[in-house]
């Protein structure tokens, strides 16, 4: 007898929402074969990465805290990924996001007035659909790879925010480390949970997958990107493939440039060389977890910033790699490819 | 009759009196698929020196059983008998190898490289690439068989018959003996003059010893070649018949379970109305390097009149209906819409002037298949489902729904993806999508291709209908026979270029053939007086 798969006649609604879940518990069990194997305690590492943070509240604050720019940035890639726009420049976007809202702060560091705020989150919002416009007019204009354009401005933004803050905006109080002027309170965002670095950017990150799914489910542009399954069909329906690319990208890097600014404008604090911009591609993580639906990406973010807070937390606790955490992401993207096989085919056993 | 021999190689055919076991012989095949019988328990002979028809309309389940005999799929039951022996092709290598060879409807030829080089891919598996080998080897063929291949110039030169001939050639000059020769749909490509050439090539190869399946739902082609028929129906065999010369009536009949319903011909034509749009000296060069360029296009869409565009596909038409429906920009004053030059206009502007249209490609074009029969209900006129931005679903819902019933489309439900329909009612769907509309304009590309009987009766009668409510139509269509019974006027396409347009009371068929063949040259090389 030899296992076969088998094409279902229809996919399977079941497996799609099984597939995550079966995912994660595979790279769980070959994370715990790899901790075997490096000569730590499996199970130890186990609780450490995977239940310590969700053991205690601050725990979860944590986990909250590093979901919320993975939602953000989640729900616009799923938009750009089902309109079959690869944007891989998240992580540039972020950046430029982030940038684009302290210009104000550098310039103003005394800033007072309700109206700041706002205006920051506004401008990071901007930033990142700026700096999205820029691989969308290459590709409409001159037919360019978006993956490519996309990946290769990111290191374009990674440059350039080392420059800024070890350049004309790095704050001379700061004993010559880089780094801008720490974020006034009047541009900083309220805390929702005392004690915790939770705080009002947490509640619009995970309002915008709600947000996101309301949009495909009921607007134009939801039809649109439904129907850019089909390049032909668009066409004959009368859609615009460059719209939709401008579209998707703006949107993408929009919701991105918003989350760099909410984690500079929050939790950081200030402007520096690192804010975590690789959570960019960390979206891209949580967007196919949830399956590329706007629903699922809210569990997954939160599964990917457990995953975060649990190999921080490792570090710590075991003095486990700091790229045990970049490794398990890899191991959960691939696992969940593979165990997506199943939402179109099933496993059958055949005589051989 | 003399034998020309290739550097001493034996003539490729097996002279085999037309006794001893069958050359093939099929015994209950069949295969399921998910929700659908393919083929059930078929069974059927074919002898050495036959041409044998396998005869069934769209959907009959032919494709699936040449799948099987050509190695590409496993039967989930039943047995294959080769030369008398049972065996298992596990694959088109391993078919290839008993001897048999596969002619399908879609060729397999690089269009840059030229013949030789091109046969060279697939005969040159050992040894050193040898292409003046190959050369030899295909003029020796067009000797021995008749088939004559320019064997140097490029594919892309080639008219769509040379290129079939290119494939049995493939076939004939391989390295086992071709026993078994198979014709999947041959002629639907080819003009009626090169019909005529390969039923001459054939009936050769036949005499010669070579077993022919000739695969086709074309009734008049079956009776004028093939010596038995075998007729599929919804994946069973209905009759194996010894003789081909049954009545046309009677194999229709076979074939479809009952007489096909004739077709309505509404009240005789009146004559035609105001000239709705207008073609005028359309120069278009080709979109990319394959495609054909549209040369001095002139055509006229009367109301109430339906214009046949008849030809073999490729010939421009794909190219002629992108430039009239928008999805292609034209010269401004090319293409006029009740007199307004409309060029430059794209497809959504078009559809507001009243012209509406159904694709060639229906599956991935009219339809998108992993959208639900709802969404796809909108995909030419989501416009008037719009609030402020927002979609209607509720209406969208309801208006699939009254589109099914009112077309008799079968389903099982507006929810569930357009995939799940069946060429027939998924045509019916696309067409009844469009014609609710109230188009003033039609045009409409191989409207029953793959259509089973009764859908394609159904959708031609609309056609008719429209056309008596004041429509001005163009059919384009590369099944001639359907363009004779539908239009008003006829033309053909070829190279890019439309012949004169010719009414069709009293229309020569012999010309309209000729017009097929003409290709680049144009009608004037022909000495044609339009």
């Amino acid at each position: 007898m030899s296992p076969v798969l088998e094409r279902r006649p229809q996919s399977s609604t079941v497996m799609r929402v099984i597939a995550p879940v079966i995912a994660a518990l595979a790279a769980t069990l070959i994370t715990l074969v790899l901790l075997a194997l490096s000569g730590k305690a499996p199970m130890e590492g186990f609780y450490a990465l995977f239940l310590a943070p969700l053991a205690t509240p601050s725990g979860w604050a944590q986990v909250l805290v590093k979901s919320a720019p993975l939602a953000l940035i989640g729900a616009g890639l799923v938009v750009a990924f089902r309109a079959r726009v690869w944007n891989i420049g998240a992580q540039g976007q972020y950046i430029a996001g982030a940038v684009a809202g302290s210009v104000l702060v550098i310039y103003r560091p005394e800033i007072t007035g309700g109206w700041v705020l706002p205006v920051i989150l506004l401008l990071g919002a901007v930033g990142g659909m700026v700096y999205a416009a820029v691989p969308a007019w290459l590709a409409i204009r001159f037919n360019a790879n978006v993956i490519l354009s996309t990946l290769m401005l990111d290191y374009v933004a990674l440059a350039g925010l080392h420059y800024l803050t070890f350049g004309p905006w790095r704050n001379p109080a700061n004993f010559g480390f880089p780094g801008s002027v720490s974020f006034p309170a009047s541009a900083s965002l309220p805390l929702l949970w005392p004690g915790t670095q939770v705080d009002l950017g947490v509640l619009l990150a995970f309002f915008a997958p709600l947000l996101v799914w309301g949009l495909l489910r009921f607007s134009l542009f939801g039809y649109q990107v439904r129907v850019s399954l089909s390049e032909a069909a668009s066409v004959y329906a009368g859609f615009s493939r460059a719209r939709m690319v401008w579209q998707s990208l703006l949107l993408s890097g929009g919701l991105a440039g918003l989350a760099g600014i909410l984690q500079v404008a929050g939790p950081i604090g200030q402007l520096q060389t690192d804010i975590s911009s690789d959570l960019g591609f960390a979206g891209i993580i949580v967007a196919y977890l949830a399956q590329l639906n706007p629903l699922g990406v809210m569990p997954a973010a939160l599964l990917v910033g457990l995953f975060y807070v649990g190999s921080a937390n490792a570090q710590i606790t075991l003095g486990l790699s700091a790229a045990l955490g970049e490794l398990l992401q890899g191991i959960l993207l691939l696992a969940l490819l593979a165990a997506n096989v199943l939402v179109h085919y099933r496993l059958r056993w055949r005589q051989a | 009759m003399p034998r020309n021999m290739d550097r001493g190689r034996e003539s490729k055919l097996d002279k085999q009196a037309a006794v001893g076991p069958p050359r093939l012989e099929l015994l209950g095949l069949s295969k399921h698929f998910p929700g659908v019988k393919a083929n059930d328990e078929v069974s059927f002979e074919i002898r050495r020196g036959e041409i044998h028809a396998l005869l069934g309309e769209n959907g009959a389940g032919k494709s699936t059983l040449l799948k099987m005999i050509f190695g590409l799929l496993k039967p989930d039951a039943g047995q294959i008998k080769w030369e008398g022996r049972i065996i298992q092709i596990g694959s088109p290598r391993h078919a290839q190898s008993l001897g048999m060879g596969m002619v399908q409807q879609h060729f397999a030829l690089l269009e840059s490289l030229s013949v030789a080089e091109n046969l060279a891919l697939t005969l040159n598996r050992r040894g050193r690439f040898d292409l003046e080998r190959i050369v030899h080897q295909i003029e020796a063929a067009a000797n021995e068989y008749g088939l004559k291949v320019p064997a140097r110039r490029p594919v892309h030169h080639l008219s769509v018959g040379e290129r079939q001939r290119v494939e049995i050639l493939r076939c004939l000059l391989q390295e086992e003996p071709l026993r078994l020769l198979i014709l999947d749909e041959p002629t639907s490509v080819l003009t009626p003059q090169e019909s005529k050439a390969l039923f001459a090539v054939l009936r050769n190869l036949a005499a010669d010893g070579l077993s022919i399946l000739f695969v086709s739902h074309k009734l008049e082609e079956v009776r004028a070649l093939c010596d038995r028929v075998t007729v599929l129906r919804k994946g069973e065999v209905v009759a194996r018949l010894d003789s081909a010369k049954e009545a046309v009536d009677e194999l229709a009949r076979l074939m479809v379970g009952e007489a096909p319903p004739p077709l309505l011909l509404s009240e005789k034509r009146k004559d035609a109305g105001p000239v709705r749009l207008q073609v005028e000296g359309l120069n278009l060069p080709a979109a990319d390097p394959h495609g054909m360029p549209l040369r001095n296009i002139n055509l006229e869409l009367r109301s109430g009149e339906i214009l046949g565009l008849a030809g073999v596909s490729g010939n421009g038409q794909a190219e002629l209906l992108a430039a009239l429906t928008g999805e292609r920009r034209s010269p401004t004053k090319s293409i006029l819409i009740d007199g307004l030059p409309v060029g430059y206009l794209d497809v959504r502007a078009r559809r507001r002037l009243g012209l509406r249209y159904v694709p060639e490609e229906r599956v991935g074009k009219g339809v998108v298949p992993e959208l639900s029969l709802i969404d796809n209900g909108l995909l030419t006129r989501w416009g008037r489902f719009l609030k402020k931005g927002w979609m209607r679903s509720r209406e969208a819902r309801e208006s699939a729904w009254r589109l099914c019933e009112r077309h008799h489309v079968r389903q099982t439900g507006v929810e569930h993806p357009a995939a799940s329909l069946s060429g027939g009612n998924l045509q019916k769907f696309i067409m009844g999508r469009e014609l609710d509309e109230q188009p003033t304009i039609f045009i409409a590309a191989q409207p029953t291709w793959g259509v089973d009987v009764a859908s394609a009766r159904r959708i031609q009668s609309q056609l008719l209908e429209l056309r008596a409510r004041g429509a001005a139509l163009m059919v384009i269509s590369d099944d001639l026979e359907e363009l004779l019974a539908l239009s008003d006027r006829i033309a053909v396409m070829s190279g890019g270029r439309i012949s004169p347009v010719r009414s069709i009371d009293g229309i020569d068929r012999k010309e309209l053939g000729r017009w097929m063949g003409a290709g680049r040259e144009g009608w004037e090389s022909l000495n044609d007086v339009a």
